[in-house]
């Protein structure tokens, strides 16, 4: 019997994880849902190869990973801007590619990802899925939690994820992603707040300070939470009732320095909140490296549901359906 | 009266003040779930409740299932009560002596306290199984410490402000730990995974250091 086909991870880079589209369904007993930092580009790393949207993929941070296949496939690398290579192993030759495309390799090739030039986080899917056992419902890697494919655990050298030939569509044409759907990771960063929680409690003065600075992303900012440095707000309400934390959520502790809540968040927290960030603002965020700038604008619950509705219909269509895509 | 909040897309907090409908939300949890469809996580706090939702799913007839949910309702039966077995050995307890300390409490004493008492489950986050469990005697307590423990064991039995608490995994903690439980609060491969759900009651059992060891070993 031949071994399966698999891609093995010759290097992993610093932090490199399995998501899907996330752990739902047990947050009730404290479970964090994890998945992709960015939705967008998981979304569109599956989408150009005709996968379902909830295809397991890598989320690779940084970069300087690299890949061998066994068997021929068709792959996707979207999201930060991480040079490509890819190595034949039948003439050592390589060649330069970019991402938000699909590629095709044969067996034995290596793909290079090299070291993000913008942005953070690149997805790497293939065509049919990599095949992952699934814990409680999902392959999404929770390091804390101890939770998904590994145990959860940072994919590291001589890990293997097997894939599925027979899944592949022979006749996928090469694809790309159009040019206007291409974010550009180093603008700085408008985030919608949708006013909610505490909002009421902050001072006038204090959602003004909110409202009409620069933050920058600080260093201690993870797939748990992003923080912001810049002046501080000043008149915090008292923490409250522990309550369940919504994605997205603009905490302030006592320091006045707000955090983005982001995947990795936990479920309960009792600090006073802001509201929420608009969900493609966040997933925007955490392609930001520390020190870039991010402000805030205050809108509504209509205007960035809209906008959540729209991101979710596309992507639910296939790619061949839409319209000049 | 519930509250209705907006706060994300597709999130829903539903909140409230009087311990009726407070003690209700788990009742409320259970009907959303039964009644409505895409529904993808419903988190139960002390004295709120978010919903969070497929972008698929219909808020109208969410809200009307909230708006018509009468607490008045709501048969309170006998809560589910949970023990926990806990050796309060001070080898096991590292802020044992400054809670005496604090509380000018003997060591006997915080025990008595803590194991006499009937704790309620208000809310489970923080980390998988990790359940807020009020009902704290008064004498017993405390601020959060001023600075974290970097590391506290798994099983944990820690205090804080009015509530008690097990840390079903070692992390980083605030509150002062009193003891520690041999018992599993979060496994993936068992079924329930985590013993408790908000409105369990749980009492705690002094088990001595050998029968913490023996119940390690047989677990």
């Amino acid at each position: 019997m031949s071994s399966p086909a698999a891609m093995n991870i010759i290097r992993s880079g610093p932090h490199t994880l399995v998501v899907d589209q996330g752990r739902f369904g047990y947050q009730d007993i404290g479970v964090s849902p994890g998945g992709p930092a960015d939705l967008h580009a998981y979304y569109w790393a599956n989408r150009l190869l005709g996968n379902s949207v909830n295809c397991a993929a890598l989320e690779v941070t940084i970069g300087g990973a690299q890949f061998q296949f066994s068997h021929s496939c068709t792959i996707a690398v979207c999201g930060a801007k991480m040079p490509i290579t890819v190595t034949s192993a039948n003439t050592s030759t390589s060649i330069n590619l970019a991402t938000w495309q699909t590629i095709k390799v044969n067996a034995g090739d290596r793909l290079s990802l090299a070291p993000a030039r913008s942005g953070l986080r690149s997805y790497l899917t293939i065509s049919g899925g990599f095949s992952v056992r699934p814990e409680l419902g999902s392959v999404s890697s929770s390091i804390k939690q101890k939770l998904g494919a590994f145990n959860g655990r940072l994919l590291a050298a001589g890990d293997k994820l097997e894939y599925i030939t027979s899944c592949q569509h022979p006749a996928l044409s090469q694809q790309q992603v159009p040019n206007r759907f291409l974010p550009d990771y180093q603008q700085t960063l408008k985030l919608a707040l949708i006013p909610s929680y505490q909002f009421q409690q902050f001072t006038q003065k204090d959602i003004d300070t909110l409202r009409h600075q620069t933050y920058t992303l600080s260093e201690l900012s993870d797939r748990m939470g992003l923080r912001l440095i810049g002046d501080p707000l000043v008149d915090i309400p008292p923490s409250g009732e522990s309550e369940a934390i919504a994605l997205g959520a603009v905490q302030v502790p006592p320091n006045g320095l707000p955090i983005v809540l982001s995947v990795d968040k936990q479920t309960i927290g009792g600090y006073p909140k802001l509201g929420c960030i608009a969900r493609l603002d966040l997933y925007a965020l955490n392609q930001r490296r520390p020190q870039q700038a991010v402000q805030f604008y205050i809108s509504s619950w209509q205007a960035q549901r809209q906008r959540w509705l729209a991101f979710q219909q596309f992507f639910s269509i296939p790619l061949g359906v839409t319209r000049n895509a | 009266m519930y509250c209705i909040d907006y706060v994300n897309e597709d999130s829903i907090l539903v909140s409230c003040k009087n311990s009726k409908d407070c003690s209700s939300l788990p009742a409320l949890s259970q009907i959303l779930k039964q009644q409505l469809r895409g529904i993808l996580d419903i988190i139960v706090a002390a004295d709120s409740l978010l919903i969070v939702l497929e972008y698929t799913a219909d808020i109208d007839a969410l809200l009307s299932v909230v708006i018509q949910f009468n607490p008045s309702e709501v048969v309170s039966g006998s809560a589910n009560v949970i023990n926990i077995p806990v050796c309060y050995e001070s080898k096991l307890a590292p802020d044992l002596a400054e809670v005496c300390q604090l509380s000018k409490l003997s060591a006997d004493q915080v025990k008595d306290l803590h194991q006499q008492a009937r704790y309620q489950v208000k809310a489970i986050g923080f980390m998988p199984g990790f359940a807020y469990l009020k009902g704290l005697p008064a004498q017993l307590q405390l601020p959060r410490k001023a600075v974290p423990a970097s590391k506290v064991a798994a099983g944990s039995l820690a205090i804080a402000e009015d509530m008690t608490a097990v840390y079903p995994a070692s992390s980083p903690g605030g509150w002062h730990i009193i003891g520690q439980s041999p018992m599993q609060l979060f496994n993936k491969l068992s079924e329930p995974m985590c013993p408790f759900k908000v409105g369990d009651e749980v009492r705690f059992v002094a088990i001595t250091y050998q029968e913490f060891i023996a119940f390690k070993e047989n677990r």
